[in-house]
């Protein structure tokens, strides 16, 4: 199934962010071509974060002992060996991934069939909530798209395609983008508003 | 000559080493040992900046005595910007002392609730996020004013060392591309659990 993990803005090229996906650690990285990648958060060395480490050209390099994987999550050159053709089982673990409309998305079990297009949106923000996607969803008047985890609502007179994903039980975090331009701010105060209004609900 | 009584796992004494790597200044470093009853400074806790016959202690303070007397550019304490740096630098010494308290009882072992000192450590990232997410709509990358200043410095340790009481920045995607922005400038040095590399 694909799964709406990150606005693709919070991910410009060179950059990692460090994504929680239902209790799993997940990676996102962009090289410096341009595609998004989404591997598991772990080196296979020595179980280190890879969000740590830092991206060089299109390869990802572990902080703790610079092994670099390249695309596909293979490793390519560990630096205490300079002589070794690394062997190709040692590799991270790659999931496939996908950007559109502004939004990246994941398919961990391979399920998803091809992957969701949708029309570009203005990234405003991904938010983390402390609600579960129920509660959350009463207090929004929300119109379902045909993929998962993708719908399109009006807020405070503002429209917005959201995806979401779970990071953990009683937790959400969305992933906001307007359709009109210039309507960025005002989005962002009505997606703090939402978010006090949930926990809010939670705690109440 | 500058003199900085120092802690090397204190998130407080790096702000004002990176302060002082970010200006390129010279200066020596007394390491002080914190153990408990040993001894620490004349004038109190660390971090204490010596400067010739002036002390400065209290490491808000320090960054923008650093700013105002060696900095002649004066970009780290924009004029124009001086009511938003304020409010970070007050920030930095109340609510994100949280995030100061949990990493003691984290890391060193001192009393403290941690999940309480958490919840409120995350509820000052958040605060962060949405203000850094805000300025981003509107084009500005720092706290204050177009570039960095002593304000990002000041809160800067505290999120990188989240992490040691066992918060990410999962939740945080401004701070998150802040953080690595701010360890791309010229200068820039980490310490124990913040890489200089990015």
């Amino acid at each position: 199934m694909w799964v709406p993990i990150a606005l693709g803005r919070d991910v410009p090229r060179g950059a990692t962010r460090a994504v929680l996906l239902e209790g799993e650690e997940l990676v996102v990285w962009r090289g410096e071509a341009g595609t998004v990648q989404v591997w598991e958060d772990r080196c296979p060395h020595r179980g280190m974060r890879l969000s740590f480490g830092f991206v060089r050209g299109d390869a990802l390099n572990c902080l703790y002992h610079g092994w670099e994987y390249g695309a596909g999550a293979s490793c390519r050159r560990i630096p205490a060996h300079p002589d070794l053709t690394v062997p190709p089982t040692i590799r991270a673990k790659a999931f496939a991934a996908t950007e559109t409309g502004g939004l990246i998305l994941v398919d961990r079990d391979g399920t998803g069939g091809p992957p969701p297009l949708m029309l570009a949106g203005l990234p405003v923000a991904s938010l983390a909530i402390a609600a579960d996607p129920e509660t959350l969803f009463q207090l929004v008047p929300a119109t379902p798209r045909p993929d998962p985890q993708l719908v399109e609502a009006t807020l405070d007179g503002v429209r917005f395609h959201l995806g979401w994903h779970v990071p953990g039980p009683g937790r959400i975090m969305l992933h906001a983008l307007v359709l009109d331009p210039g309507a960025e701010s005002r989005a962002l105060i009505a997606l703090h508003k939402l978010r006090s209004e949930a926990e809010a609900r939670r705690a109440a | 000559m500058l003199r900085l009584h120092d802690y090397v796992l204190s998130a407080e004494c790096y702000a004002v080493r990176l302060m002082l790597a970010l200006l390129g200044l010279a200066h020596e470093r007394r390491a002080v040992d914190l153990y408990p009853g040993a001894a620490t400074t004349p004038w109190g806790d660390v971090p204490v900046l010596e400067d010739g016959d002036d002390v400065v202690t209290d490491p808000g303070l320090i960054l923008t005595y650093l700013a105002r007397a060696h900095d002649p550019s004066g970009r780290w304490l924009p004029a124009e910007s001086a009511a938003v740096v304020s409010r970070w630098l007050a920030f930095a010494a109340t609510d994100l002392t949280a995030l100061r308290d949990a990493r003691r009882v984290a890391i060193l072992a001192a009393p403290g609730d941690l999940d309480a000192l958490n919840r409120k450590g995350y509820m000052a990232l958040r605060a962060l996020d949405d203000h850094l997410a805000t300025r981003r709509l509107e084009g500005a990358d720092w706290l204050a004013g177009d570039g960095p200043t002593v304000a990002d410095i000041a809160v800067f340790p505290a999120v990188m060392l989240s992490h040691d009481s066992g918060i990410g920045l999962e939740d945080f995607p401004s701070l998150n591309l802040w953080q690595r922005r701010l360890r791309q400038l010229p200068g820039f040095v980490g310490m124990p659990g913040i890489p200089d590399y990015f």
